[in-house]
C-alpha cells in the first residue's frame, strides 16, 4: 500500500481563532480513516480539507494536503475543480438537503462524469446503474427518474453514494453519511457503504460522532477534541485498549448506551428508596387518536398508563408517532377521540380548558435545548416563571427556589444572571430540566432530550435524570430513538412504529425477549461497540 | 479613525459617532429654534431665490424668506410629525401584525383582507378623504400618515410573528398557560426587534415625505409654517432658475433619516452580539 493523501501540519483559523490545531495525518490507498469526535471538534473542517475547501470564513492558514504530488491548501480554484469529484468525493450528512430539489437524480448523478469529461452519457448511465445495484437499490433505473422529494432518506444516502463514486475516485470523504437516517435503514446503508468501498477498493476519510459505526466501517480511527488529534490508532486495537483518557471517556460514554441482551436490570428499579409497589397511575392516555390537519391520523388507538414514580420509555423511528405521543399528553395537540385521565381524573383535551392545577401536573422538556429557552429571557427569569405562575412565588423567595433547582440540575447558582446564549448546550438542557421541575409535575413528558446533544454530554444527562427520579420520584415519560438509552432508564418500554404501539411490557423483558417482528428488526439494527457486529448482522459481506 | 467608523461604529459596537452627533444636532435645534433662528419663518427678507446675503446664509426661499430660518424651524415639525406618525404606524402595525399571527384562522385571514384593501388604496388620495373630511389638524395629518404606513408595518409584523410564534419556548409558554398579552410581548416581541427595527428605520423617510406630500396638497401642515418635505416641493421649480434652495431641505431630511438608519443598524448589532455571545467551553 502506498500513500495517498497526506495532511501536514494542517492549521484551518476562521477570524476568532483556530477550528483545527497542526493536524498531520496520514491516508494509505485504499484504506478508510474513521475521524471522530464531538460537535467543534474540527472534524467536518478536516473533511472538507481533503478537498482542499474551507467554509466562508474559514482559512487553510497553514501547513500542506499532499495529494498527488501537489499541495490542495495551495491549489487554487482551477487545480481543485480538477481533483474535487473526480479524485477526492464527498457524501454529505443530510442527503435530503444536499441534492437539488428541483433536478431529477439522475441529472445530478450524471453532472461529475459531464464536467469531468469521463466518457459518455450511456457508459455513464450504465455505471450509475451498476452502482446503485451494489448499493442494493432494487429498481435503480426507474428510482433514478425520480426527484429527491419522492425518495425517502435512507434511499438518496445511497444514490449520493452513487454520485459520489462516479469518477472513480481515490479518496472518499463521508461526513456523517448514516447520523440523519433511522438505525433500521443505516444497518442496510452501512452493510451497502462497506460492500462497495470494498468493491471500488476507494480510500476513505469517515467522518462520525458515532463509535460503534465507526467500529464497523474503519481500518483506523482518529480521535479529535478542539481541533486537534487525541489518539490514532488500528480500529481494533484503540477500542479495547485506548490510550487517553478522553478517548476512554467516549468509549464508556458509548458503551454505556449499549443495549446488552442479557437482561440486565435497568439501574433505576434496584434502587431501594424507589417505592417499588406500582402506585396509582398519574396519566392514562386510553385509544388516543390525533392528527396534524386533516389526514391521516399520527397517532392511532394508542393507550398508555404512567405510574406515579415510574419509568416509562417510549421508543421508535422517525415518523413513529412518539413526538406526537408527547404533545398529546401534555395538550400541545388536543386530541381527535379517546381520552385523557390525569390522577384518575378526566383531562380536557385542548389546553385552553385545562385548570392551574392540570398545566402543572404534566410538564414537558425538548430536544434542541436552544430552541426551548428564550433568547431573550436570562436562566433564572426562565426557570422563576413557573414558580410565580403555579405558586405565586416573587423576589427573594422565588430567587432562593431557583438557586435550589440550579442546585438540583447541577448548575452554578450564577447561571441564573446569564442568557442561553452564555449557556453550552448541555447547561441549556439542564436549565430546561430546572424549569420543568420547577412546577414540581407529577409527570416529566421527555421528549428526545439528549438527541441534539455530544455522547458524554448526553450520558451525564441521563445520570442526572435517574438521580432526580431517586430523589424526586417524579413519573417520567422518556421519549427517545435510541433503544439503549431506553432500555438502561425505564421500567415500562412501549415500541411505537406507524402511529401504533406494537410492543410494551417491563423494560427487561422486552429487551431480552421482543416479541413483535418490528422490534426485533429494531433492536438488532443498533450498532455494538465491535468491530465484528457488521459482519455478523449482515454474513453477505466479504470478510 | 477612519471614515468607516465614524459612520458604523467600531467593531468594538460603539456607538457611531456623525449619526449620533447630527441626531443630538437636530434635536437640539428643534428645541432652541425661535432663540438661534436669525429671522422668523415667514418675514420677507430679499427676492425670491436670493442669493445668500446679511448673515442669510443659505439664501431666500421662493417667497424670499431666509431659508436656514425655515430649516431650523421646519425641524420641529419635520422630526416632531415624522416620529408620531412613525411611532403611531408601528404600534399600530405590530400589534395588529402580532395578534394576527397569533390568532391564525379566520381571524388571520380577515384582518389580512381587509389590511389587503387599505393597501390597495392610493395613500395620497386615502390621506386627502381623511384629513378633509375630519378637518385639517397636525393631529389628524399623525394619524393619518400613521394608519397608512401601519398597513405595511402589518405585513412585516404578521411575518415576522407567524415566525417568532413558532418556536419551542411559545409552545412551553402555552403549556403553562400563559395569557396572550404575555406571550406576544415578552416571548415574541423582544426577539422580533431586528427586523423591526429595521422596518421603522427605513420606514422615516418614506413617512416624511409622504407627510409633506398631503402638506404640499395644502392639507396638513399650513403655510407659512415650514415643513422640510414641503419646501422641498415649494422650492423645487427654482431648481430651473438656478437656484439651489431645494437642496437644503434636502439635505436636512437625508441626514435624519440618515443617522436615524445608522443608529438602528447600530443598536441592532449590540443586541445581535449580546444574544449570540458565543459559549466559550
Amino acid at each position: 500500500m502506498s500513500e495517498l493523501m497526506r495532511f501536514e501540519n494542517l492549521n484551518v483559523s476562521v477570524s476568532s481563532g483556530t477550528l483545527v490545531n497542526d493536524f498531520s495525518l496520514s491516508v494509505q490507498q485504499g484504506e478508510v480513516v474513521a475521524l471522530i469526535g464531538e460537535s467543534g471538534a474540527g472534524k467536518s473542517t478536516i473533511g472538507l480539507a481533503a478537498l482542499g475547501y474551507a467554509r466562508a470564513g474559514c482559512r487553510l492558514a497553514s501547513g500542506r494536503i499532499m495529494f498527488r504530488g501537489s499541495d490542495l491548501a495551495r491549489i487554487g480554484q482551477r487545480g481543485a475543480r480538477l481533483v474535487r469529484g473526480a479524485k477526492v468525493a464527498y457524501i454529505a450528512q443530510s442527503a435530503a438537503t444536499a441534492f437539488n430539489p428541483a433536478i431529477r437524480i439522475v441529472d445530478q448523478i450524471m453532472e461529475a462524469t459531464a464536467v469531468h469529461g469521463k466518457g459518455n452519457r450511456r457508459v455513464a448511465y450504465g455505471r450509475a446503474l451498476e452502482l446503485a445495484r451494489s448499493m442494493g437499490l432494487g429498481a435503480a433505473d426507474e428510482m433514478m427518474r425520480r426527484f429527491p422529494h419522492e425518495l425517502s432518506g435512507g434511499q438518496l444516502q445511497r444514490l449520493m453514494t452513487v454520485m459520489a463514486l462516479m469518477c472513480r475516485p481515490e479518496l472518499l470523504v463521508l461526513d456523517e453519511p448514516t447520523t440523519a437516517i433511522d438505525v433500521t435503514t443505516q444497518l442496510g446503508v452501512l452493510a451497502s457503504l462497506k460492500r462497495i468501498i470494498q468493491q471500488e477498493k476507494v480510500a476513505c476519510l469517515y467522518i462520525s460522532h458515532d463509535l460503534a459505526v465507526v467500529a464497523q466501517m474503519a481500518d483506523r480511527i482518529v480521535v479529535l477534541r478542539h481541533g486537534g488529534k487525541v489518539e490514532e490508532g488500528e480500529a481494533r486495537q484503540l477500542l479495547t485498549s485506548p490510550q487517553c483518557d478522553y478517548t476512554r471517556e467516549l468509549i464508556a460514554a458509548a458503551s454505556a448506551g449499549l443495549s446488552n441482551r442479557t437482561a440486565e436490570a435497568p439501574v433505576a428499579s434496584s434502587e431501594p428508596d424507589v417505592p417499588d409497589a406500582p402506585g396509582a397511575p398519574v396519566l392514562e392516555i386510553r385509544h388516543a387518536v390525533a392528527r396534524y390537519g386533516r389526514g391521516k391520523p399520527t397517532l392511532n388507538d394508542v393507550s398508555l398508563t404512567v405510574r406515579r414514580g415510574e419509568f416509562v420509555a417510549i421508543v421508535g423511528e422517525s415518523g413513529s408517532g412518539k413526538s406526537t405521543l408527547a404533545r398529546v399528553a401534555t395538550g400541545l395537540l388536543p386530541i381527535a377521540s379517546g381520552e385523557l385521565l390525569l390522577n384518575g381524573r378526566p383531562l380536557a383535551p385542548s389546553l385552553r380548558r385545562r385548570g392551574m392545577e392540570e398545566l402543572r401536573g404534566v410538564q414537558l422538556v425538548l430536544q434542541h435545548p436552544d430552541l426551548a429557552l428564550n433568547p431573550r429571557i436570562t436562566v433564572g427569569a426562565a426557570i422563576g416563571r413557573p414558580l410565580e405562575r403555579y405558586f405565586g412565588l416573587k423576589g427573594a423567595a422565588r430567587e432562593k427556589r431557583v438557586a435550589e433547582l440550579l442546585r438540583l440540575v447541577e448548575l452554578p447558582e450564577e447561571v441564573a444572571q446569564r442568557l442561553p446564549s452564555q449557556l453550552s448546550g448541555g447547561q441549556k438542557q439542564r436549565a430546561n430540566l430546572a424549569r420543568a421541575l420547577a412546577a414540581e409535575p407529577d409527570l416529566l413528558v421527555c421528549d428526545e432530550v439528549t438527541a441534539a446533544l455530544d455522547s458524554i454530554v448526553s450520558s451525564r444527562i441521563l445520570a442526572l435524570l435517574s438521580t432526580l427520579r431517586r430523589q424526586l420520584g417524579t413519573a417520567c415519560i422518556f421519549i427517545t430513538h435510541d433503544v439503549s438509552k431506553a432500555s438502561k432508564l425505564a421500567d415500562q418500554i412501549y415500541v411505537m412504529h406507524q402511529g401504533q404501539v406494537v410492543e410494551s411490557g417491563q423494560s427487561p423483558e422486552v429487551v431480552a425477549h421482543p416479541q413483535h417482528p418490528y422490534t426485533q428488526a429494531l433492536f438488532n439494527s443498533i450498532p455494538e461497540l465491535r468491530t465484528d457486529w457488521l459482519k455478523e448482522r449482515m454474513p453477505g459481506l466479504a470478510a | 479613525m477612519n471614515i468607516a467608523r465614524i459612520f458604523h461604529g467600531g467593531r468594538t459596537g460603539s456607538v457611531p459617532k456623525l449619526p449620533l452627533i447630527v441626531i443630538v444636532l437636530w434635536i437640539l435645534v428643534a428645541l432652541a429654534a425661535p432663540w438661534i433662528a436669525p429671522w422668523s419663518q415667514r418675514e420677507i427678507i430679499g427676492d425670491p431665490y436670493g442669493v445668500p446675503q446679511h448673515g442669510a446664509i443659505l439664501g431666500m426661499d421662493y417667497f424670499g424668506r431666509d431659508m436656514l430660518s425655515r430649516i431650523i424651524f421646519g425641524s420641529r415639525t419635520t422630526i416632531v410629525l415624522a416620529v408620531a406618525a412613525n411611532l403611531i404606524a408601528s404600534g399600530v402595525g405590530i400589534t395588529i401584525g402580532f395578534f394576527s399571527a397569533y390568532a391564525k384562522g379566520w381571524i388571520d385571514e380577515a384582518i389580512g383582507r381587509v389590511m389587503d384593501g387599505l393597501m390597495a388604496l392610493p395613500t395620497i388620495m386615502f390621506a386627502l378623504v381623511c384629513v378633509s373630511a375630519l378637518g385639517s389638524s397636525e393631529m389628524v395629518l399623525v394619524c393619518t400618515v400613521g394608519l397608512i404606513e401601519s398597513v405595511r408595518v402589518y405585513r412585516v409584523a404578521r411575518a415576522v410573528g407567524l415566525d417568532n410564534l413558532a418556536r419551542d419556548y411559545v409552545d412551553l409558554a402555552h403549556l403553562r398557560g400563559e395569557s396572550v398579552f404575555w406571550i406576544l410581548f415578552r416571548e415574541a416581541l423582544p426577539n422580533a426587534y431586528p427586523p423591526l427595527l429595521t422596518d421603522f428605520g427605513v420606514r422615516f423617510a418614506a413617512t416624511v415625505m409622504l407627510l409633506s406630500a398631503v402638506s404640499f396638497l395644502g392639507l396638513g401642515v399650513q403655510p407659512p409654517a415650514a415643513d422640510w418635505g414641503m419646501m422641498v416641493r415649494e422650492n423645487l421649480a427654482g431648481l430651473r432658475l438656478g437656484s439651489i434652495a431645494a437642496v437644503f431641505p434636502a439635505l436636512a431630511i437625508f441626514s435624519v433619516t440618515f443617522s436615524a438608519n445608522k443608529l438602528v443598524d447600530w443598536f441592532l448589532r449590540r443586541s445581535q452580539r449580546d444574544i449570540s455571545t458565543e459559549f466559550l467551553a
